[in-house]
């Protein structure tokens, strides 16, 4: 991974991703408004709730979508520039939220198609990687099955098998996880693992888990905007102290719920009689969600 | 157990693949039988070759490479292109099958009553290849465009691929089709000029509009300018010469517009704050 990464160029010190007053409208309504980010080589999560622009964060950087004002660079490129816009293109593997496939096409027939228009025009080369990439998410057995019979996991992972063919510098994944049974998942995390030792890797997910499980850093996106950018351990810190189990739910936490124990956990401020427990990512999130919420009720 | 083997250099030959037919089927037959020759074989074969001929297998049993793309093979044109070209929707079954539809449709209408058939041969045959072109690239109709949006792949060469791939197939299905009309030969054949003028007319616009509005609005035109003629006049007027000349203006100036814009063409690009409304966010 590491000799792969000096052949692609891959440079570990400079920021992947640089974004400065990114903006982004659709027919009036703010998708993206001002965003600052940094992303350094490694796996990052990209968490927030629906409709807070993440996919049209992660168009942008996966160069298919334009932003309407601030500067865009990716890979130390810019993608307003067509020249610029193919050699990041050249180092992207993508995953769309919503994949579809062209009918009739075999698992290997798609992937196939995928290198092809990544370049690797070889046939004997086109081979390898197509086979690579498929053992990579565990379909090589599928290889000759009609996409359409697959089960929804299985598609999912044909999206990846493309994303990851020519070992990309940069991965870009909305919703990697969607329709994966656990054991899946953590096959996958495998995977992106090795990735993220060579490369950057951009995880948008509703999963806290795999972002506790697989990411140093996280990016929380909140109505267009970023609301933290950091690493996982710091987000964890800021829920410190402020997580509770409690006989009863709270009704100033500002979020409580009753857990299989059956006594409640509550973020926010302390309950009577409660006991303080280490906050988990998710916990840290929620609150960080809540902070964001009750200032705009504020405003 | 024979008492004969095949010579090492033979097999030696056999192994790397450059025995003829003959030799080679010669050779596989004693194999089946000759457990010392297949230990030989054994010994020639390296064994870094062996995953190299997993894929091969892999890729001949999974990648399901249609007949259309191995004749593309065949003329020369490079692996991948062809696979490019094969994966368009526009070569599958149905795009024939319609195709072969219409053109039936035509002719029984023609036979049935000529002026009205001509008509119908004329409004419909030149934007055969204009749907088909239209139909073979494009959001409305790539399922995975945005993928291969994504991938550093030319857009436009996929289009031109793809649509030079559609007139290949449907021109010359359509001039048959025009040669068993009661037609006389010139008129038969004059439709492919209009139809090429429109191809890249709807080219030429995709980089400004989507490939399918673009056809839509030429077919419209076209239908109605073919039904007015018939209507008032005598409906070869859409191929009289003085025509003709202007289906070979807008061919010229279509091409020149195609590669003019070629170097920043809307599909190779992002998507226009236009197009993406439609999008969610």
């Amino acid at each position: 991974m590491v000799t792969d990464a000096i052949r692609k160029g891959a440079n570990m010190t400079a920021p992947a991703i640089e974004l400065r007053g990114v903006s982004r409208r659709f027919r009036g309504a703010t998708a993206l408004d001002d965003v600052q980010l940094e992303v350094m080589p490694g796996i990052v999560g990209l968490l927030g709730p629906n409709g807070a622009g993440k996919t049209t964060l992660l168009r942008i950087l996966a160069t298919v979508l334009g932003a309407d004002g601030g500067s865009v660079r990716i890979l130390g490129r810019d993608p307003a520039d067509a020249v610029e816009r193919t050699e990041i293109r050249r180092r992207l593997g993508y995953l769309p939220q919503e994949l579809q496939y062209p009918r009739g096409f075999t698992t290997y027939r798609f992937v196939d198609y995928m290198a092809v228009l990544k370049e690797i025009e070889e046939p004997a080369a086109r081979r390898a990687e197509v086979r690579r990439v498929l053992e990579d998410v565990d379909l090589r057995d599928r290889a000759a099955k009609s996409i359409r019979t697959l089960s929804g996991g299985q598609r999912r992972r044909v999206g990846l098998a493309q994303a990851l063919l020519g070992s990309p510098e940069l991965l870009v994944l909305d919703e990697p996880t969607t329709g994966l049974d656990p054991e899946q998942r953590v096959a996958l995390r495998t995977v992106l693992a090795e990735r993220g030792r060579a490369s950057t890797v951009l995880i948008a997910t509703h999963q806290t888990e795999d972002v506790a499980a697989l990411c140093e850093h996280v990016v929380v996106l909140d109505r267009g905007s970023v609301s933290f950018q950091g690493t996982v351990a710091a987000l964890v810190r800021e829920a410190q102290g402020r997580v509770w189990l409690a006989d009863t739910a709270d009704p100033r936490a500002q979020v409580s719920w009753r857990t299989a124990t059956g006594r409640y956990r509550n973020l926010g401020e302390a309950p009577a009689e409660a006991e303080l427990v280490e906050p988990t990512l998710e916990d840290a999130y929620l609150l960080l969600r809540g902070a964001t919420e009750s200032e705009a009720v504020a405003a | 157990m024979t008492t004969w083997h095949v010579d090492p250099s033979t097999l030696g030959a056999w192994v790397e693949g450059t025995t003829g037919p003959l030799a080679s089927a010669s050779v596989e037959q004693h194999l089946v039988k000759c457990e010392r020759c297949r230990a030989a074989v054994a010994g020639l074969v390296r064994i870094e070759d062996v995953p190299g001929a997993w894929d091969d297998v892999l890729a001949e049993v999974a990648g399901g490479a249609g007949l259309a793309e191995r004749v593309l093979v065949r003329l020369g044109l490079k692996a991948g292109d062809a696979v490019v070209v094969g994966a368009a929707p526009v070569l599958r079954i149905a795009w024939a099958a319609g195709l072969a539809a219409v053109l039936g449709f035509i002719l029984v209408a023609s036979i049935a009553g000529h002026d009205r058939g001509l008509a119908l041969f004329l409004a419909l045959a030149p934007l055969m290849p204009v749907a088909g072109v239209a139909a073979a690239y494009g959001p409305s109709a790539d399922p995975s465009y945005e993928l291969a949006l994504a991938a550093p792949y030319r857009m436009i060469r996929l289009v031109l691929l793809r649509s030079a791939a559609v007139l290949l197939t449907a021109v010359p299905l359509t001039v048959a089709a025009g040669l068993l009309l009661p037609l006389d030969g010139a008129t038969a054949v004059a439709w492919v000029l209009p139809s090429l003028a429109f191809t890249l007319v709807v080219l030429g616009a995709g980089s400004w509009v989507d490939p399918w509005a673009a056809a839509v609005t030429v077919g419209a035109g076209w239908v109605a300018a073919v039904a007015v003629s018939a209507r008032y006049g005598d409906v070869l007027a859409v191929v009289a010469p003085t025509a003709l000349v202007g289906y070979v203006a807008l061919i010229v100036a279509g091409a020149l517009v195609l590669a003019l814009a070629t170097p920043t063409w809307r599909l190779d690009g992002q998507w226009s704050p236009m197009q993406s409304e439609r999008e969610r966010t």
